[in-house]
């Protein structure tokens, strides 16, 4: 099995992938009761008379049967023409461009602070001299994940904005603004990491080869760097990626204290308000970035260790003739 | 968390003392209305006012939200305007207008000399064209009517006297209340040649306004800046030319807390909507407290007559008579707010005190309880009758933020009374479905501020629309008081008719009501002459801001 | 919701038990100690509430609104003058069953899926990966929403709906971990000398691959308990006026300004809780069991 079959099929399933998620959540939205314009008629707070919501429904193709409107925004879709937002008439094209960019930089930069506060973390959790130190160093990243982000985040903005007035709550004022709802997301999110390189760098320090080095006088702190970190980093790939993930897919509620309209707000409201093409288009969105994620992930563990191969994963039974196989271990990538 | 903890606590008390410090001579907190003056009006300066949710769409008469509806009302003028403290009607960009005795015939007198913010002129024929999209809306383009406007009208202009006359086939009495509504501001040519997609967007809006839209970024930042040559506010405005604010900054802040965080640190100038329970000691700290309750109809309880017990008149009262309004007030809110005494709040045209038929009266309410059978009470406390226990489903309503709370409040009266509220929750979208579909739900929340009371009222009871008390014709007097409303020639003969419906439904106990609907806003000490529309919206034609 | 994994275990290990000891309750630590009797609060908070509270957390009381810690009422009162202790610990009961309920799910289906597609490979592991995949792409709150709606409002449904959604998570988990095992040269042993796959899979796979997923699942508690909160914030969950830990801090985050109490105190609980719970179970793990 070569290399390149392998990519094709995995691309071939990644975008089976993409389809069954769209044709999934459009039934669901249809089963849904409720729908934005529908709504106006059942609205206890303002009910438009049937009459006058009918041309709105026939505006928005929502009067067909259930095929058919598939169908119709299937074809939309795939030529590129996602539509507009069912409650505010703005393109999806712009609602999900303004969103996207926001939640981009702030991920970028919420991903920087997981790693540089997962490192710092385990760092000292493990090699700190005092031993009282790392005991409750290692506890953080249980703690952080526990807190409710809601109280970091609003503690973060009464101390650093309310009281000491130094960046806005409300306005945005370029990288600034990002700092505090980066932090709070990193406090979040970095426990996995924390926790990974935390197992590794513990494990790896009673390794052999730590001694040797130290014996050979090697700073303590290269070899941190560059040995240990080197071996204990699969994992920790494999969870940025998660991490990516989870940070791409929302981060609504910081986004709500930090007054950010980011993918995970505009995914919220229009969940709540079933605003189906922006929806929709969430969907395709986030499940082709999760199929990237994961091919690009899964390529690239041969790269960093060698003993890894893509190798066609084959049932026990079929591994059971090659008892005589010798050489590099096959552990498959998944 | 104790250091947190601590740290909030020490914030708000450094806040407390600074503020105490620097309000020596800060004029006391307005209570309800319009703030006091505090000097000559400041030219210059932009206000940045803290919404609560994210302004929608500018096609306002469909969705027609608190934020979108402030916008529109700083954007856009009205041919009439409502004086929020005398509610009579005044001459805006109608200079006059009379009205035949049938009630069939309207004739506007257009101002001289508006112009849109594009320069073209708002004349007979703009109005004209304006009416008609109220009336007819745009099938093409798949824009619906407003609904408060009559079904149709035949609509003919004379530039010679700048007037535009309106002929209806029926006397429609909700007209000249519906032309002082959000939804009825006028708007350019340019707009109605948009798509329907274009026209939801806030910076192709073009109209008359005291303010235009200078840049839109959605969901985060709507600045409008002051119209030139603004020269036609309504008579009674204080403020007869331009704006004197530059800019006014409209930021959505979901986030209740963030958004006061944000006001108390002098970041924003107003902001609407803070919990009743911190409204005290903002007034206390010299931040003004303003408060209207728009006309329309109070907040009131239907009870679906289609569903056990609606139909027994001794349940339905003993209810309305069973709640403790006051202790209400007192417990979860503050003075800026007001018990219901009607179906339509104070001030409303037609409304009528009718305070004594639903004061609180535990003894009669009992009495009412046992007359109806329930004597027995079973292991709970509740009351039984034949082994059925006297319980009540609804689900708590998503549009108000304190439902929650007073909902559990009352539930808890109800529990002294022996009657079982049990509350059922849903989320936001399925809310209005979820409420028409469930047979077994008593009653739904209703009544909000709307412009005209009979179109309001008839919306919500009468059986051709929305039938809250789900009677399905039942209760011809009932449909026919409210179609007199309607119907009713002449604004006196309007009144009068709404008094018969109001007593009808109140003295039989149709519907509980509870509170009048309110709208809070919270200005800093450096806010002045802000005011509030007769439908509880911000008004930045009159305000300035002490110091820049 | 944000999500927890260990990685594989590094290939060519098994895991480590250590050598078996008696345990002296010398050897305990401190933090041990305070763990288990945090735990043991939560058992008597779950099975006799009254012991811990005099005040009923159901009634109003009109004079006691929005009161600050004071020594009538040690955790404050909220917004209706309920007595927040009784009502966090009344809250106790449906916190716990509904996040048990939601691991419960998550673990359960999760393991299974996982150790299958590991184990069988070929088309049936791409067809359960494509799956998780596909779960991962919905909106964590669609696919929620759909479960409540389909099953009805309230705190168990909306606890199955939280479990629903961290299948996927346990899936893949489950999956590498299974798949690091099932390389080993143990198990290609296993099968020739003639075990069957199924028992392969029961008697050595599976008991080598659980213990890290076992070890996340005091944290995934707690995350479910948050993720619980903010259904219940957006109105799917326990329907008022019963208490629940996660509908407690959804309330409280609107008087976070005047009333931090109501906010900081079941977040405490909860932060406290899973922390307990976890410290627990790892020392049981490691200390008792072996």
């Amino acid at each position: 099995m070569t290399r390149r079959s392998f990519v094709l099929r995995r691309i071939a399933q990644s975008l089976l992938v993409i389809y069954l998620s769209y044709t999934l959540v459009f039934a669901v939205l249809f089963v849904l009761p409720g729908n934005p314009i529908k709504d106006k008629i059942t609205n206890p707070l303002n009910p438009l008379p049937e009459a006058v919501v009918k041309p709105l429904l026939e505006y928005y193709d929502l009067d067909l049967p259930l095929w058919q409107q598939y169908l119709v925004t299937l074809k939309r879709t795939v030529t590129g023409d996602l539509g507009y937002s069912l409650v505010n008439g703005r393109p999806v094209t712009e609602v999900l461009a303004q969103g996207l960019s926001e939640t981009l930089v702030l991920a970028s930069i919420a991903l920087a602070f997981s790693v540089l506060l997962a490192l710092g973390i385990s760092l000292t959790a493990v090699f700190f001299p005092v031993a009282a130190v790392r005991n409750a160093v290692r506890v953080l990243p249980a703690v952080f994940l526990s807190t409710p982000s809601f109280l970091v985040g609003f503690a973060l903005l009464v101390v650093f904005s309310f009281r000491l007035g130094w960046v806005s709550s409300i306005r945005d004022e370029g990288f600034v603004s990002y700092v505090l709802p980066a932090l709070t997301l990193a406090i979040a999110v970095n426990a996995p990491i924390s926790q990974v390189l935390i197992q590794g760098l513990s494990k790896a320090k009673g390794e052999p080869f730590v001694t040797v080095l130290k014996a050979k006088g090697v700073p303590a702190f290269t070899i941190a760097g560059r040995h240990i970190l080197k071996n204990g980093s699969i994992p920790a790939l494999t969870l940025t990626a998660l991490t990516v993930g989870d940070l791409l897919a929302g981060a609504t509620i910081v986004e709500t204290v930090f007054n950010r309209t980011g993918i995970g707000l505009i995914t919220e409201q229009a969940v709540r308000e079933q605003d189906t093409p922006v929806v929709m288009a969430i969907v395709v969105l986030v499940s082709t970035l999760f199929v990237v994620i994961n091919l690009v992930t899964d390529l690239l563990y041969p790269v960093i260790d060698p003993r890894i191969t893509l190798a066609a994963r084959r049932s026990p039974r079929q591994r059971r003739g090659s008892l005589s196989r010798r050489g590099r271990r096959q552990v498959v990538a998944g | 968390m104790a250091t947190r903890l601590g740290r909030l606590r020490r914030w708000y008390a450094v806040t407390i003392a600074v503020l105490m410090l620097a309000a020596t001579s800060a004029c006391t907190a307005s209570v309800t209305g319009a703030a006091p003056a505090g000097g000559e009006p400041v030219r210059g300066g932009e206000l940045t006012y803290l919404d609560a949710e994210i302004p929608v769409s500018a096609l306002i008469q469909e969705q027609g939200t608190w934020q979108d509806r402030a916008l529109f009302w700083n954007l856009t003028d009205r041919l009439i305007y409502r004086n929020a403290q005398t509610r009579e009607f005044e001459p805006w960009i109608a200079e006059s207008w009379t009205v035949s005795d049938d009630g069939l015939r309207y004739d506007f007198v257009i101002r001289q000399g508006v112009t849109y913010s594009d320069g073209t002129p708002l004349d007979v024929e703009s109005v004209k064209r304006n009416l008609t999209r109220q009336i007819y809306g745009d099938k093409a383009k798949g824009i619906a009517k407003n609904y408060a406007f009559p079904d149709e009208a035949e609509i003919t202009t004379d530039p010679a006297t700048r007037t535009v006359t309106v002929r209806l086939r029926q006397p429609w009495a909700p007209f000249l209340g519906a032309l002082t509504g959000w939804a009825a501001g006028l708007v350019a040519d340019s707009v109605f040649a948009l798509p329907r997609e274009k026209q939801s967007d806030y910076t192709n809006l073009i109209g008359s306004g005291p303010f235009v839209v200078e840049s839109v970024r959605y969901g985060k930042a709507y600045v409008l800046k002051r119209r030139e040559g603004y020269a036609w506010p309504p008579k009674s405005s204080p403020n007869q030319g331009e704006a004197y604010l530059d800019k006014v900054t409209v930021i959505p802040v979901q986030e209740d807390s963030v958004r006061l965080g944000t006001l108390r640190s002098g970041q924003a100038h107003l902001l609407r909507y803070v919990q009743p329970s911190e409204e005290k000691s903002l007034a206390k700290d010299g931040y003004r407290v303003i408060a209207r309750s728009g006309v329309g109809l109070a907040n009131q309880w239907p009870l679906r007559q289609n569903v056990w017990p609606g139909n027994d008149f001794r349940i339905r009262k003993a209810l309305q008579i069973g709640i403790d309004r006051d202790q209400i007030i007192k417990d979860l809110y503050t003075e800026n707010w007001s018990v219901a005494s009607s179906v339509l709040s104070p001030g409303t045209l037609g409304y009528l005190d009718l305070s004594k038929e639903i004061a609180f009266d535990p003894g009669r309410a009992n009495a009412l309880l046992d007359e109806a059978g329930f004597t027995g009470r079973d292991a709970d406390g509740y009351r039984v009758k034949d082994g059925r226990r006297l319980k009540l489903r609804t689900y708590v309503d998503v549009f108000d933020n304190t439902a929650k709370a007073l909902f559990q409040h009352i539930q808890a009266q109800f529990k002294t009374l022996g009657v079982q509220l049990v509350l059922e929750e849903t989320d936001y979208t399925s809310y209005g479905p979820t409420v028409n579909a469930d047979p077994a739900v008593n009653f739904t929340r209703t009544g909000w501020p709307h412009p005209d009371p009979a179109h309001g009222l008839w919306n919500v009871y009468s059986s051709k629309r929305t039938d809250a008390l789900r009677l399905n014709g039942a209760d011809a007097t009932l449909d026919r008081l409210l179609d007199s409303t309607l119907r009713a020639p002449s604004a006196q003969a309007e009144g009068a008719a709404l008094a018969k419906a109001q007593k009808y439904l109140i003295e039989n106990a149709l519907t509980i009501p509870i509170l009048n609907d309110t709208q809070v806003y919270v200005g800093a000490r450096s806010l002045n002459g802000f005011t509030l529309s007769d439908g509880g919206l911000p008004e930045y034609q009159r305000a300035w801001l002490a110091q820049r | 919701m944000t999500t927890i994994e260990t990685p594989p275990t590094q290939p060519g290990t098994v895991p480590d038990r250590g050598p078996a000891r008696r345990l002296r309750l010398r050897d305990v630590a401190v933090v041990d100690w305070v763990a288990i009797v945090v735990v043991a609060f939560l058992v008597l908070a779950v099975v006799a509430p009254g012991l811990l509270t005099p005040y009923d957390p159901l009634r109003p009381d009109s004079n006691a609104i929005l009161q600050a810690p004071s020594s009538a009422h040690p955790f404050g009162t909220d917004y209706l003058g309920r007595d927040l202790l009784s009502r966090v610990v009344y809250g106790t009961v449906r916190t716990m069953v509904g996040s048990a309920i939601a691991v419960v799910i998550g673990l359960g289906i999760g393991t299974v899926l996982g150790l299958v597609a590991a184990y069988f490979g070929g088309i049936v592991d791409a067809v359960i990966s494509r799956v998780v995949d596909v779960l991962l792409s919905i909106p964590g709150l669609l696919l929620s929403m759909v479960i409540v709606v389909a099953l009805g409002f309230g705190a168990i449904n909306a606890a199955i709906a939280v479990g629903v959604s961290s299948v996927a998570v346990f899936t893949r988990l489950m999956r590498s971990e299974t798949l690091t095992v099932t390389a080993l040269p143990f198990v290609e042993a296993s099968h020739h000398l003639g075990g069957t796959r199924r028992q392969v899979l029961i008697r050595h796979v599976f008991p080598n691959s659980y213990t890290a997923v076992l070890s996340l699942t005091a944290l995934q508690f707690g995350l479910a308990i948050l993720w619980i909160s903010s259904l219940s914030f957006l109105g799917y969950g326990a329907p008022p006026p019963q208490p629940e830990w996660g509908l407690l801090v959804a309330e409280g985050r609107e008087y976070v300004v005047s009333a931090p109490w109501l906010v900081v105190v079941p977040g405490l609980a909860i932060t406290v809780s899973v922390l307990a719970i976890s410290r627990v179970s790892q020392f049981v793990r490691e200390r008792v069991l072996p």
